[in-house]
């Protein structure tokens, strides 16, 4: 089994003003402690589960892009990436760059989102779930679509692009592993074992949820990514 | 979570078929947890699945 690090939160007794140096320190540690991937969080305020809203959190791709020029093997991602909040298009182009810039060590994650209060905070649209499901299924489609040689249009019910170019394409190959986030059984697995090479899921769900997911003929090669818990 | 929990508990997910555990750890900053699983947890979980 491997082992992946999480850092779920930015406020640290130093202040924001050592928000720098601490996470080099923390990057670096994992790094050389054999942790498999790194992750931060894709969220634009503090989730109610860590803390305050009002705490730290960095913006996460320019935190990953500053943890991949601190570490030579760890892999890094977004945990998870809300769909919502960026086009398709210039999330992959985020994504391919964090790989390229990493030498190819990068995850890419994508969910249906569920912070509303970021999102009307922050002014971002927050359609309903059904539509956010929807923007989750093309937002894949197109993913797939600009990591292959297909550079033609896309045309969903939602996104419309003429132009699916990525240059240059990512240095993981065929390219970084997809992750999608939940595991709802009707829509998230359904696209798990359609479009991804990985689910992320909490540790209790996962375990009551063995069954499930042979169910959801997710391909046996896919690794199921979970949070067991909180560490000392 | 003491080391025995983190290990017992990488066992039970391996064994329905999970193949990388995410850990969220508040107290990242204190560094020592992350020694922690180098020298306890990630050579022992290696083994798993």
């Amino acid at each position: 089994m491997r082992i992946g690090l999480q850092v779920p939160n930015f406020t640290w007794p130093e202040g924001s003003t050592r928000i720098p140096g601490k996470l080099a320190e923390i990057a670096r540690t994992a790094d050389d402690a054999g942790f498999y991937s790194l992750w931060v969080m894709d969220h634009f305020f503090q989730i109610i589960m860590v803390g305050p809203h009002e705490r730290d959190m960095l913006e996460c791709y320019t935190a990953l892009g500053y943890l991949a020029a601190l570490t030579k093997k760890v892999k890094l991602g977004a945990l998870v990436t809300g769909v919502i909040y960026r086009y398709p298009g210039i999330l992959v182009k985020t994504a391919t760059t964090l790989d390229v810039l990493s030498g190819g060590r990068s995850y890419f994650s994508l969910g249906a989102a569920w912070n509303e209060q970021e999102s009307k905070g922050l002014g971002v649209p927050f359609p309903s779930l059904g539509a956010r499901f929807e923007l989750l299924e093309e937002a894949l489609q197109i993913t797939k679509q600009m990591w292959s040689a297909n550079n033609g249009p896309y045309h969903g019910k939602h996104y419309h692009l003429e132009e699916t170019l990525c240059s240059p394409q990512p240095l993981s190959r065929p390219h970084p592993p997809i992750m999608v986030g939940g595991s709802g059984e009707k829509k998230t697995l359904r696209m798990v074992a359609q479009y991804a090479d990985a689910c992320n899921i909490f540790a209790g769900i996962a375990m009551r949820s063995a069954g499930t997911t042979e169910r959801s003929k997710r391909p046996r090669s896919a690794p199921s990514i979970c949070l067991p818990a909180r560490c000392r | 979570m003491q080391v025995k929990d983190v290990i017992a508990q990488c066992r039970t997910l391996a064994d329905i078929g999970v193949q990388q555990a995410i850990f969220n750890m508040p107290n990242v900053h204190e560094i020592k947890p992350l020694e922690v699983f180098a020298r306890e947890i990630i050579p022992v979980v290696a083994g798993f699945g």
